[in-house]
């Protein structure tokens, strides 16, 4: 930068101005089209050029598109260039800058100029980065028609070689973020398995996820078909919420979740505490917050003496409201050691009598139904 | 007259096991699961010291801690919070006589209170030992744990001696059989329980009855589940995800690995390495 100033600074002020607005904005920016876009404006601006503009490589089309532009000479051939295209043959052999003027013998090259002039190409700036090709830029005559001096030309090529190492910066922090988002997708992944294990842990309950699953979807469709509620269910987290209700089980012990017979009062406190430990472990999944609220909220009760919080009627969210349903009917209808499975019939008044009380009472009625339609069977 | 002490935390199981520790020391334990709870035990006779966690549904514990120094100033005050870190300077604002973090150690609880309570000087600071890097623990752990699935991140942890900064032995026990075998067998100087299996199976009873008793004790619990909104990354194992310590965070892991270590150095199970 040192040189650069002693050889700028004094005679062409703008031109060094050009280079440190261009190096803020590449240290600034990581998003490669807004960095392009950028450069396109700067150097168009201080070259006072008629046009500017910018192809980069596209690794999934094999060719070069137009990622920036300013003035004229846009959108040409739809804004992109084959690689066999003889301006880009000439770039890739001579990794040089093309300066129209100084090409001697052009006929030499099959249809090179017909290419510089349909692009009105004055100068070609390329960008290399490890001797590829990544993109170049065009730039269209002085809007005054003089032709470039050498010294804005070696600057030119100066900024491409900073726009290099920028543009693989901002690549790659784009490529980080796809990442982090593939992470995050992989967490809810290993949390929808755990979930899966989780079942499989729990001896009286396995299996009990997949029917549970398919009675929550039966009884939302049957609300949603009937607009019982002025809220919406939110079936996509509730598909998610009813696979995952049950994480927090997680943490509680073993001798707890396959004990033989019905728990104590201070095992019972331990077991309760299932629908927190699940709800904080949901809790990081940006997409899955609503999903955290409806597992920590699905053992409460409609009378509000249920737990965590002894939250009320529609204080509790309605799709936490349908897995307390579904939830208490498959128990029901399942084998304990300490008790015989009751009938679907048993089970059913179990729901009717405790509708208002334990559970919403529109919840039952929609559960009703979908019992009698035939979309709720024990299997 | 034994000294009476009030205990404030929504995380029932922890109060209950932090009551029965204290009782065994001959202390008057009063018990609360919430601020406001505390609040009504407050005005109701004489307390000597309040322990709060900060982190409540109802009332949040900076609150309370600022009631009790405005209206019973002479009733000392003890943190004990898993997120100290963020609350730090709002505690030294309003001021209190001591804070921990959880998880906690029964040993370094007990002191502090003991410290507080019969105005003993405090022992020695360990702080220095603590941060230094050469300062390498050594000591067998027992982990008791609900199941192996809750186990497995300990394990990754503690086996990884750039991590973790020390060489332990390691152990696990998922039920009651297993605890006593293990006590029996590996005899080790710092036991780990989840509280709820601490609650579970009576453990201060029962370590209180056998002949071998473990250096200190360690408890960890609902708390240490999940990744905090500020704690963003999340848990890479040698460049790739790992699916088991995704149930709690390297930072969670982080504050038990530094309770293990502050255990083990304060019993002089460390070395000096270099």
């Amino acid at each position: 930068m040192r040189l650069v100033r002693k050889v700028f600074m004094k005679r062409r002020p703008s031109h060094y101005n050009m280079l440190i607005q261009a190096s803020r904005g590449m240290a600034l920016i990581t998003d490669v089209r807004k960095l392009v876009k950028l450069i396109a404006y700067i150097v168009n601006r201080y070259m006072k050029s008629r046009g500017v503009c910018i192809y980069l490589y596209n690794e999934s089309k094999k060719s070069y598109e137009l990622m920036g532009s300013r003035g004229s000479n846009t959108h040409l051939n739809g804004g992109v260039m084959e690689t066999n295209n003889p301006l880009i043959t000439w770039l890739e052999e001579k990794q040089a800058t093309l300066v129209f003027n100084n090409l001697k013998n052009i006929s030499d090259l099959l249809g090179l100029k017909e290419q510089i002039e349909y692009f009105h190409c004055a100068v070609c700036v390329p960008t290399f980065w490890k001797k590829q090709l990544l993109g170049f830029l065009i730039l269209d005559k002085k809007k005054s028609g003089r032709s470039y001096k050498k010294i804005e030309i070696e600057l030119l090529s100066m900024l491409s070689n900073h726009v290099a190492v920028a543009i693989e910066n901002a690549r790659n922090f784009t490529e980080l973020n796809r990442l982090r988002e593939r992470e995050k997708e992989s967490y809810f992944q290993i949390v929808l398995a755990l979930a899966q294990t989780v079942d499989e842990k729990d001896t009286y309950t396995r299996g009990h996820l997949e029917l549970v699953f398919l009675y929550g979807m039966s009884v939302a469709e049957e609300l949603n078909r009937l607009s019982c509620f002025s809220e919406n269910i939110n079936m996509d987290d509730l598909k998610t919420a009813l696979r995952l209700h049950d994480i927090g089980k997680i943490g509680i012990p073993d001798a707890i979740l396959n004990k033989n017979g019905s728990l104590t009062p201070e095992e019972w406190s331990i077991m309760k505490q299932h629908c927190e430990i699940g709800a904080r472990i949901l809790e990081p999944i940006e997409k899955l917050k609503n999903v955290a609220v409806i597992v920590r909220y699905h053992q409460e009760k409609y009378d509000g003496t249920g737990y965590p919080e002894g939250l009320k009627g529609e204080e509790i969210p309605l799709e936490s409201r349908i897995i307390a349903v579904v939830d208490a009917f498959h128990a029901m209808t399942s084998d304990r050691p300490y008790r015989k499975a009751l009938s679907e019939e048993a089970a059913l008044s179990e729901l009717k009598n405790n509708a208002g009380t334990q559970f919403d009472p529109v919840v039952v009625a929609a559960f009703i139904r979908a019992l009698e339609k035939g979309k709720i069977r024990k299997i | 007259m034994s000294k009476k002490i009030l205990i404030v935390d929504d995380e029932k199981n922890t109060v209950l096991a932090l009551k029965d520790i204290f009782e065994s020391k001959g202390y008057t334990v009063l018990a609360a699961f919430s601020g406001k709870e505390a609040l009504k035990l407050l005005d109701h006779g004489r307390l000597d010291l309040i322990l709060l966690d900060i982190e409540m549904p109802d009332m949040n514990g900076i609150e309370l801690l600022k009631v009790v120094k405005k209206r019973h100033s002479s009733i000392k005050t003890v943190i004990l919070t898993g997120y100290l870190d963020e609350y730090k300077k709002k505690i030294d604002k309003i001021g209190c006589d001591a804070y921990l973090n959880k998880p906690f150690s029964i040993n370094a609880l007990v002191q502090v209170l003991g410290t507080i309570l019969e105005e003993k000087a405090a022992s020695q600071s360990l702080a220095e030992l603590f941060k230094d890097h050469r300062v390498r623990t050594k000591a067998s752990l027992l982990f008791i744990e609900p199941n192996e699935i809750m186990y497995s991140p300990k394990l990754a942890y503690f086996q990884d001696r750039e991590r973790c900064g020390g060489e332990y032995q390691l152990a696990a026990a998922f039920n009651e059989s297993q605890i006593s075998e293990k006590m029996e067998s590996m005899k080790p100087d710092i036991v780990i329980s989840d509280i709820n299996m601490f609650r579970l199976y009576k453990l201060e009873e029962k370590f209180s009855k056998l002949e071998f008793k473990p250096k200190d004790i360690i408890l960890h619990g609902i708390s240490a589940f999940g990744v905090r909104d500020n704690d963003k990354a999340l848990p890479f194992v040698g460049g790739l995800f790992d699916p088991i310590t995704a149930i709690i965070s390297p930072k969670e892991m982080d504050k038990l690995g530094q309770t293990v270590r502050e255990a083990a150095i304060a019993r002089g199970l460390y070395i000096m390495a270099g």
